[in-house]
């Protein structure tokens, strides 16, 4: 990429997905990565796991790197771009995926753990998009894909920072689309359901009789979704949230009941 | 590269730009308002991110707050010149 060459998908630029060592992120990276763009594969802690990523993104013939970097720090987001732009070029798909959670009842969530979620949840999406917005803007092309979830607008109890965090990744998906959807820069949200990864743990197969589809999602299908959300396709898809739950959040929850 | 820009020289950049974002290069005149050169927020922070790479000038978009005219934005894109 240094030598100015394009992708096999036509770009000169990657993707960058943040939280990308595992579980959803880590599906996204591939699914990017079969797409022909060069992957940059974002990791807080687990080194291991996005080595593994990466590892697997090279076999199969792809190009990728980790990069470490905690999103919630803004100095690091910036060296992390630095470190992305000279290896792989400008980030032209920007998949705000790293979250974290800490679920308890509002009257006993302490402000620490409040202001965490929403240091990686939120403000970590709006220091990788300020970073790299500009060069969206200026090559026309841009594709940013913030993976919220169906807890933003249909929490449970104990939800309270998780689902805050995400409203507002919701919205400041809206905002950016509406700023800079004329530069051919597109922003969009994927709000998943029950996904079968460590994220949430509580997601078992025990609760697929409350799903209409009768299962949990892998983390590859919602990967497919934000690969759909990063193609030159989806051009006009852009403000939008799309939710990925099975039909979880389209009704009244039944439980398996038969009308 | 900063050290050697020149007013005239990023005078000439930032009507280029303009015209790139859709102004009409015959209205390009100091008393015209951004308005009428249809000149928005957006364009003025595609441009500073232009100054930016190719003169090396870290321009506080903040700094165009009250600015009108395009004589205006210049003088503060020229206060950044060394």
């Amino acid at each position: 990429m240094r030598d100015g060459s394009k992708n096999s998908n036509g770009h000169q630029g990657c993707a960058l997905v943040t939280g990308a060592a595992r579980g959803i992120g880590a599906a996204v990276a591939h699914a990017l990565a079969a797409d022909g763009w060069p992957v940059a594969v974002n990791w807080r802690e687990d080194e291991g796991g996005a080595a593994r990523v990466v590892e697997q993104i090279d076999a199969s013939g792809g190009r990728a790197v980790p990069v470490r970097g905690d999103v919630a720090d803004a100095a690091a987001v910036d060296s992390m771009f630095d470190e992305v732009e000279a290896e792989l070029g400008p980030v032209l798909v920007l998949v705000n995926n790293a979250g974290t959670r800490h679920d308890r009842l509002v009257g006993g969530l302490d402000a620490e753990s409040w202001d965490r979620v929403i240091a990686v949840n939120l403000s970590g999406a709006f220091h990788t998009t300020h970073r790299a917005i500009g060069q969206m803007v200026r090559k026309r092309f841009g594709r940013i894909v913030n993976m919220s979830t169906i807890s933003a607008s249909t929490p449970l109890p104990g939800q309270s920072a998780y689902a805050a965090s995400k409203a507002g990744l919701e919205a400041l998906t809206r905002t950016t689309s509406v700023e800079v959807g004329r530069r051919g820069v597109t922003a969009n949200a994927v709000a998943p359901g029950l996904v079968d990864t460590d994220f949430v743990p509580e997601a078992t197969e025990a609760w697929a009789a409350g799903v209409p589809v009768r299962r949990i999602a892998q983390p590859d299908e919602i990967a497919s979704c934000v690969r759909f959300l990063a193609s030159e396709a989806a051009g006009y898809v852009n403000g939008a949230v799309i939710r990925v739950d099975g039909g979880l959040t389209a009704g009244i929850p039944t439980a398996g009941a038969k009308r | 590269m900063t050290v050697s820009t020149t007013k005239d020289q990023l005078e000439k950049r930032i009507n280029e730009a303009l015209v790139e974002f859709g102004a009409d290069a015959d209205a390009l005149k100091p008393e015209a308002t951004l308005e009428e050169l249809e000149v928005d927020s957006l364009d003025l922070f595609e441009l500073s991110q232009i100054l930016n790479q190719e003169f090396g000038l870290e321009i506080n978009p903040e700094d165009f707050e009250g600015v009108t005219t395009l004589g205006d934005a210049e003088n503060v894109l020229f206060g950044y010149l060394k």
